[in-house]
């Protein structure tokens, strides 16, 4: 009848593996289920060794007599047992099953009569294991009397307790059940013994007596501390029984008892001493298994596994240089369970790494490898878009490629004798370095020659056959791989970036017809175009990108333009105080309030007309408190601020004329001023520098070249900025247009 | 089986609650325990989960009760943004809630809930550097500053400078 079965109730959700399991345990007097939840994520075991024999030693036996006498219960089951119990608690949680039935414990006809009353919710009967029980058991007839009354104590005590924590009592019972059996024996020795020199009856009245009494104090306080407390009330009881019985004999054999359970307390405080036949073990974690864990680390593997499911591969890498156990787990190069951490994060959030990685590299290197936004893997640097050179295993920016490869040309005599080595490593075609045509020529790196060659030298003559037919394999493998990983890459890109440009376009109408409570469309196109997401998405489907950008982008434009907004409003106040400040503008400039004797003015020659939106203070103006809403004052404007451009203006003018062609002081630029501010492009605006002032007359660039070149110049080949002159008076009319182009 | 559509569950300190059926069937431990045993006026000791967390968890099971089941196939595509309001809301909690609270849905095993939590912890390090990590989940760091500089350079793999 004794058996052990176990059911795996619940799987891991992440390993699969068996995460709960219940063990009925089935045994002459009683039955118990226990479950040993989250086992495969306790740190303490070795799942590798798990195997149920070493947890369950199998104690089915043949010899029918054997198991079921209680000499074999006390020889091997419930020390078996009690032995496993302990050792469990501090390893597993154990808790009643949740399954099938609450613990069962099975007593004798005679017991249930009794307990049947007093708590049915626990104590489930089988009758005819009992019927079998009670027929083995009569040779203990004569202690019976006492064991039902301790029985009776305990499970009437147990219904007040029951309410607070079924749990842990079952615990208890099922425990203190075997020990009972075991420990009534010892009982019945020592009645005997007595029985010698005292009449039964006062011998059971007496033991009854010891017995309940500390039962009771113990009962309704199952904790560490009662135990001083029930040992003292245990030798208090002792000493009546000394008085009473004055049976030297008894109360040394008792009294040994005693002491050997006193100091199984102290030994372990946590047993209690229910009375001297009657252990029960007490485990507080019991009640408290999992306590909130009190930092990320003590979580169990499987929940991390799980959080790590839901992490970029950024993140995983920042995890693994949070602590050791952590990049033990997302480092290890065997577990399944980690490569599958890496290709779940990289399936998820690397959307342009759909393919599995090329054989003989492992899902980390392979996203390390492919992670553009890193810069190249050498230098680090940024600023070019570094490519990923598959054959080569390398990501690196062309800089660093040309210095670690080596064409064909410039072998050297190593790499060609005794074996052509370069038959032995993968190859890239990489662009002719200065090539117009974007001719491609075959080239190897480096390292991958000197290593082959380093192993050619270390292998065995006798093997080297071998090992060159193996190596070729290996390329040609690695080629194909590259080859077809680089077409459906490239399809992979166009496919995108197509997509990309069609979102693109479908995002910015819809947000230029984005419009406002009035009905207006609130956003000009000239400042969206100037807006840092619409440069940085319009870059997006030309090169290759980490992210995606398109969820907020909306959002961010609108964001980024109420910025630049009012940015705007300030630089409108800088250029409206300019105007106003012009020679000869009376007509347009605003009522500024100019304190009296500061006033200046500004010749339409004044490089800051030319130079307004090159400078820096014009490009990142000096917002009161780094506020942009903040007006400036007038006197700060025309004080402070109008002069510094000025000055800075004048400074730029000195360094570089050409680079930056003023409008109204370059032919060049006034050129494109005019191709911008007039729609007719042949507007007269350039007087000719070598006629005589007199006879100077407007023309158009087109006419003033001609002017130039015949008649009475005769120019050869004109030389804007020296012949021809920029008439300010005309080109001063388009100064506010001009100033609202630059903002 | 209609009619009698309440569950009694206990905490860790014994605290009862009673629930519906329904919302209890959202925990696929309970949903398979209510079928084994069928009907039945016991409470369902749950020593594994205490008071306050229970509630939580009975909060979030009743807000969700009408949610389908979620397929795990679909799940891996989900991205770890898409939390609703009402789910961002109930993971405003304390670190040590939070995790009471994974345990607790793995051991009751209610999978919407064990993501949506996970997800948050996700969120909370998403971003961030290694040592903005210890700092909010107070993990002491035991590399050496060696060992460190090894993983930050293997991490980098900016090797061969």
């Amino acid at each position: 009848m004794e058996t052990i079965t176990a059911t795996i109730v619940r799987y891991s959700f992440v390993t699969k593996q068996p995460a709960s399991i219940v063990f009925h345990l089935a045994f002459p007097f009683f039955e118990l289920n226990l479950i040993l939840s989250n086992w495969e994520t306790n740190p303490n075991i070795n799942r590798k060794n798990f195997i149920f024999n070493t947890l369950f030693p199998n104690i089915t036996t043949g010899d029918s007599k054997s198991y079921s006498t209680d000499r074999y219960i006390s020889n091997n089951v419930t020390s078996w047992i009690r032995n496993w119990l302990s050792y469990a608690h501090s390893q597993y949680e154990i808790v009643p099953s949740l399954i099938d039935e609450n613990i069962t414990i099975s007593l004798n006809d005679n017991l249930c009569d009794t307990l049947e009353q007093c708590s049915q919710q626990c104590i489930l009967i089988d009758h005819i294991e009992s019927a079998h029980i009670l027929r083995e058991s009569s040779m203990i007839n004569s202690t019976k009397e006492i064991e039902y009354s301790r029985f009776k104590e305990l499970f009437y005590d147990d219904e007040i307790e029951c309410n607070k924590n079924i749990c842990l009592q079952e615990t208890l019972y099922s425990s203190a059940l075997p020990e009972q059996r075991i420990e009534s024996q010892n009982i019945d020795n020592e009645i005997d013994t007595c029985s010698k020199f005292y009449s039964a009856v006062e011998q059971q009245d007496e033991f009854v007596g010891v017995v309940n009494s500390p039962t009771k104090s113990l009962e309704p306080s199952l904790e560490k501390s009662c135990n001083i407390e029930s040992s003292n009330n245990i030798s208090h009881d002792m000493q009546q029984i000394e008085e009473t019985s004055e049976t030297s004999q008894m109360t040394q054999s008792v009294s040994s008892i005693m002491s050997q359970e006193c100091e199984k307390i102290e030994n372990n405080g946590e047993r209690c001493l229910l009375d001297n036949s009657l252990y029960v073990t007490v485990v507080p974690e019991v009640i408290h298994i999992e306590r909130a864990p009190a930092s990320l680390a003590d979580l169990p593997l499987d929940i991390f596994i799980e959080i790590c499911y839901h992490l970029s591969p950024n993140s995983l890498f920042a995890l693994i240089g949070v602590c050791k156990q952590f990049r033990n787990w997302l480092r290890s190069s065997s577990s399944h369970i980690t490569t599958d951490i890496w290709r779940t994060s990289r399936t998820k959030f690397i959307s342009y790494l759909p393919r599995p990685p090329p054989v003989g590299i492992d899902e980390i290197t392979y996203i390390k490898l492919a992670m553009l936004e890193r810069g190249c893997q050498y230098c680090g640097a940024k600023t070019e878009t570094p490519k990923v050179y598959w054959a080569f295993r390398v990501r690196c920016c062309s800089t660093c490629l040309r210095k670690r490869i080596t064409t064909p040309d410039n072998l050297p005599h190593w790499a060609k004798t005794p074996i052509d080595i370069t038959t032995v490593v993968p190859y890239e075609n990489v662009p002719v370095l200065n090539s117009t045509t974007g001719a491609k020529i075959i080239a190897y790196l480096n390292s991958h020659l000197e290593s082959a060659r380093r192993e050619f030298i270390s292998t065995p003559p006798k093997h080297r056959a071998n090992w060159i037919q193996k190596k070729k394999t290996m390329v040609a493998q690695i080629l194909t791989n590259v080859q077809k990983r680089e077409r459906l890459d490239e399809l992979y890109l166009r496919k995108k970036s197509l997509e990309d440009m069609r979102t693109f376009k479908m995002l910015i109408e819809e947000f230029k017809q984005t419009k406002d409570e009035k009905g207006l469309k609130p956003y000009k196109e000239k400042y969206i175009v100037q807006l840092p997401s619409y440069i940085e998405a319009k870059e997006v489907y030309r090169i290759p990108f980490m992210t995606n950008p398109w969820p907020t982008f909306v959002l961010r434009l609108k964001n980024e333009y109420t910025d630049l907004m009012k940015k705007t409003v300030r630089l409108e106040q800088i250029t409206n105080a300019i105007l106003s400040l012009i020679t000869s503008y009376d007509t347009l400039s605003c009522a500024i309030n100019m304190p009296p004797g500061s006033g200046y003015q500004i010749y339409i020659s004044d490089p800051v007309i030319d130079c307004l939106h090159w400078c820096p203070s014009f490009c990142n103006p000096p917002f009161v408190n780094n506020d942009p809403l903040i007006p400036w004052t007038d006197e700060f404007l025309i004080q402070t601020l109008i002069p510094r451009l000025r000055k800075e203006a004048r400074r730029l003018v000195k360094k570089s004329k050409v680079n930056r062609p003023g409008p109204f002081t370059t032919v060049k630029g006034c050129i494109n001023l005019a191709a911008k501010q007039f729609d007719d492009e042949d507007k007269e605006l350039f007087v000719c520098k070598l006629c005589w002032k007199s006879s100077k007359r407007l023309h158009s660039y087109d006419a003033i070249c001609r002017h130039l070149t015949s008649g009475c110049h005769s120019i050869g080949r004109v030389d804007n900025e020296r012949m021809i002159e920029v008439d300010k008076d005309v080109v001063k009319k388009v100064l506010p247009n001009w100033f609202a182009s630059i903002i | 089986m209609a009619e009698l559509k309440k569950v009694k569950l206990t905490s860790s300190e014994g605290t009862e609650f009673i629930v519906d059926r329904k919302v209890a069937e959202k925990s696929v431990l309970l949903k398979n325990m209510l079928e084994d045993v069928g009907e039945s006026d016991m409470a369902i000791p749950l020593p594994n989960v205490t008071g306050p967390i229970l509630n939580k968890v009975i909060d979030y099971c009743t807000h969700h009760r009408d949610d389908p089941f979620v397929n795990q196939e679909d799940d891996s595509k989900k991205v770890s943004d898409d939390i609703d309001d009402w789910d961002a809301e109930f993971c405003k909690v304390d670190q040590g809630t939070l995790f009471e609270l994974i345990l607790s849905a793995n051991y009751l095993d209610i999978k919407p809930l064990l993501d949506l939590t996970c997800k948050t912890v996700a969120n909370m390090i998403k971003g961030k550097t290694p040592d903005e990590i210890r700092k909010t989940f107070n993990i002491i760091n035991d590399f050496t500053p060696e060992e460190e500089e090894h993983v930050r350079k293997e991490n980098e793999w900016c090797e061969e400078r």
